[in-house]
């Protein structure tokens, strides 16, 4: 029932924006109306998270999604709260129409609540929908400026991200062939019920089913050599959106992703995670690639995301009870750390009126509260202390280290020290230096409010662990490698 | 009510499917291969008449009315219509020839042979070579959208890509449940409803929608 509520919530909002009520009003519509969503998600999240797993006909809230619900509702609600103040600066320089404004509002919270929607269904085939409904939505947004750059961005993200739902689609199929048979009835593609059942399931049809999934949905989460749309499209939607898409969107198909790689484990050990090393690795090998030659500070950014879910899947692929803590934490660091930069450089690309980093310089002069929160971020992206994707990485490089990945481990070092030379090489000389752009802080709580709120929550997470996250955490590492919490 | 001859039909509607996704390989012109599109959805609309009459599986006669109603009638409409509106030329622009795309077509086939080989071996016949069939026809219709350069050839691509998987769904287990194909049918709907959209924006920021922009994005 609160389950229903939460998914709810946003789209109603959503739709409550499409009022002809003056864009003031709609502001005020689309800012409550998150916060309410948002609390009302974080009131559902709390009793999974303590191990109440919530489970119903369709709805299938245990700590793993719980937790990556949380991520998605509160970081959401921070993008809508960004966006305020930066679309009314698009509305000022007329690059967007008021009508524009409103329906930006409507897909934005109806892509939430799609979102949401993935996380907290039982169905694998309802997990599919959603990162399908998701896709089909966000195209929207990311070619929300019509000009040709934006439209083209979310032609190839609409077409890449078909085939890879298509894929993922003749995974689900043959997942279900190998299930129709173990597992009556309606409960065949549900994921508890896969989870408990998996050790009687076909082995080779399982093996066809974890490459066609996890390529299918490695090209939703980013995944090298299926990466091509992303960087186009998180830099071609407005800030607030690719905050979005890289922080959270990029999370379902990850999501989707883990789950289906508890069955496989069970199934056939090492076989999923021979592929997301594979797939991980290149990842981060095109990202180091691409980071140093980018001169675009989004597009940079969006590479950054490749290398992240990178990491993460690499995590998986190691795949011992220390690796997937590391993924976990992994992606709350990346869920953190991306739209805090994103918001950053949307701060950056709209007083300067230009993307090019070579033209962005002497921020901390002019801007003196995006200056300081540009460098926290950009220390946060590149992984320096005391920001959580520094322990992660060192999480991540201990578990490759303890399970005899020695070259594996080598081969990170060099490619994140040289990632993060690439990062800090580009972003710090924008800080510095002088211009002779008229540029200037816009006065703006909403944007101080959620920049400072991701700023305060990385250094939480990077430096404390309260034993009650912690076990949060292990629960669900247990529910990842297979067992029940 | 299994019997010789629906199994033989459903492997000749299957063959035909096949037929139409090497036979859209081969065409330089976008009218025909919408039209090629067509025949294949009558095909498979065909063949899931014919798996639903003698399986006797009512949930199947559904989809194959569904497959009638949105694959054959309303899609190739919408696609000419938005062929019509924007006004591109009807040529094809290929970047491997007719030969080329004829050999990799068949080497596709044969690599399918070769990788479904492990899962031949658990099935009946009669869904042994639906099954290749299916990924031979996900396959091409793959490298198709890879190798051509206009925007509708690729949602044609696409189209047919959806095709062969359904064909492969329905051979492995009668079809998935109801609610992951109403799904699949709402998906690819809407992304040809989408991807209308955004070809009239091309069409108004562009000259003529030239897929040439699909790999104009890139780093510098």
């Amino acid at each position: 029932m609160i389950v229903t509520l939460m998914i709810l919530m946003p789209a109603v909002v959503g739709i409550l924006c499409l009022l002809p009520v003056g864009t003031k009003n709609m502001f005020r519509t689309a800012v409550t109306g998150s916060l309410i969503s948002t609390a009302v998600a974080v009131y559902c999240c709390i009793p999974p998270l303590r191990g109440e797993t919530i489970d119903t006909v369709i709805w299938y809230v245990d700590e793993l999604s719980a937790f990556f619900l949380m991520i998605t509702a509160v970081i959401s609600m921070l993008a809508v709260l960004y966006s305020k103040d930066y679309l009314l600066v698009e509305r000022e320089e007329h690059r967007l129409s008021s009508k524009e404004l409103r329906s930006f509002y409507f897909t934005l919270l109806l892509f939430i609540a799609a979102m949401l929607l993935t996380f907290a269904v039982k169905s694998a085939a309802l997990t599919w929908i959603g990162i399908g409904i998701t896709t089909l939505i966000s195209a929207f947004l990311v070619g929300l400026y019509k000009d040709e750059h934006a439209t083209e961005a979310a032609w190839k993200y609409i077409m890449l991200c078909s085939v890879g739902i298509t894929l993922a689609l003749f995974g689900i199929a043959m997942l279900y062939t190998a299930s129709s048979g173990v597992i009556p009835g309606d409960a065949s593609l549900e994921w508890p019920s896969l989870v408990a059942n998996a050790a009687n399931l076909n082995p080779v049809f399982m093996k066809f089913a974890a490459v066609f999934f996890i390529i299918g949905l490695g090209t939703k989460a980013g995944l090298a050599p299926m990466h091509y749309w992303l960087p186009d499209a998180h830099s071609q939607a407005p800030s607030p959106v690719s905050g979005l898409m890289s922080g959270v969107l990029l999370n379902c198909a990850m999501y989707g992703i883990m789950r289906f790689y508890i069955i496989s484990e069970v199934v056939n050990p090492g076989f999923a995670k021979t592929l997301l090393l594979v797939f991980g690795l290149l990842s981060i090998l095109v990202a180091t690639a691409f980071i140093l030659v980018s001169k675009d500070i989004k597009r940079m950014l969006a590479y950054s995301s490749v290398e992240n879910m990178g990491l993460i899947s690499i995590a998986l692929g190691i795949g011992t009870p220390l690796a997937l803590f590391g993924a976990l934490f992994l992606v709350l660091a990346h869920s953190i750390s991306k739209p805090l930069m994103f918001f950053c450089s949307g701060n950056m690309t709209q007083a300067y009126g230009t993307r090019a980093m070579s033209e962005i310089r002497g921020v901390t002069g002019k801007m003196r509260f995006t200056g300081l929160s540009t460098t926290a971020g950009a220390l946060a992206v590149a992984g320096a202390p005391p920001f959580p994707l520094f322990t992660g990485e060192l999480i991540l490089l201990f578990a490759a280290i303890n399970s005899g990945m020695y070259v594996l481990a080598g081969v990170l070092i060099i490619l994140l020290a040289i990632i993060f030379a690439g990062l800090t090489r580009s972003i710090f000389p924008m800080l510095s230096g002088n211009t002779n752009k008229k540029v200037s802080e816009r006065r703006s709580v909403t944007r101080k409010i959620s920049i400072l709120a991701l700023v305060i929550g990385a250094l939480f997470v990077g430096l404390f662990m309260p034993a009650s996250v912690e076990n949060v955490l292990l629960d669900m590492v247990t529910i990842l490698s297979g067992g029940l919490p | 009510m299994e019997s010789i001859l629906t199994s033989n039909l459903i492997d000749i509607f299957a063959v035909c499917m096949l037929l139409a996704s090497v036979l859209a390989m081969a065409t330089t012109r976008m009218h025909p291969l919408i039209r090629l599109f067509l025949i294949q959805s009558i095909f498979q609309a065909a063949f899931e008449f014919t798996v639903a009459y003698s399986q006797d599986e009512p949930h199947i006669y559904i989809m194959a009315v569904m497959t009638f109603v949105i694959k054959v009638l309303v899609i190739p409409k919408m696609l000419y219509y938005i062929m019509d509106r924007i006004k591109v030329t009807d040529k094809l622009v290929l970047s491997v020839g007719v030969p080329g795309s004829m050999l990799l077509s068949a080497a596709l086939i044969m690599l399918s042979y070769f990788v479904s080989e492990p899962l031949v071996a658990t099935l009946a016949t009669a869904e042994r070579n639906t099954l290749v069939l299916s990924f031979s026809i996900m396959l091409i219709s793959i490298s198709m959208m890879a190798t051509r350069r206009k925007a509708v050839s690729e949602v044609v691509g696409l189209l047919m890509a959806e095709n062969g998987l359904f064909l492969g769904a329905i051979a492995l287990s009668n079809g998935m449940p109801f609610i992951v194909e109403l799904g699949a049918f709402f998906d690819v709907l809407m992304a040809v409803i989408i991807v209308g959209i955004f070809a009239f924006r091309i069409n108004k920021s562009f000259d003529s929608v030239d897929d040439t922009l699909l790999r104009r994005m890139r780093e510098e």
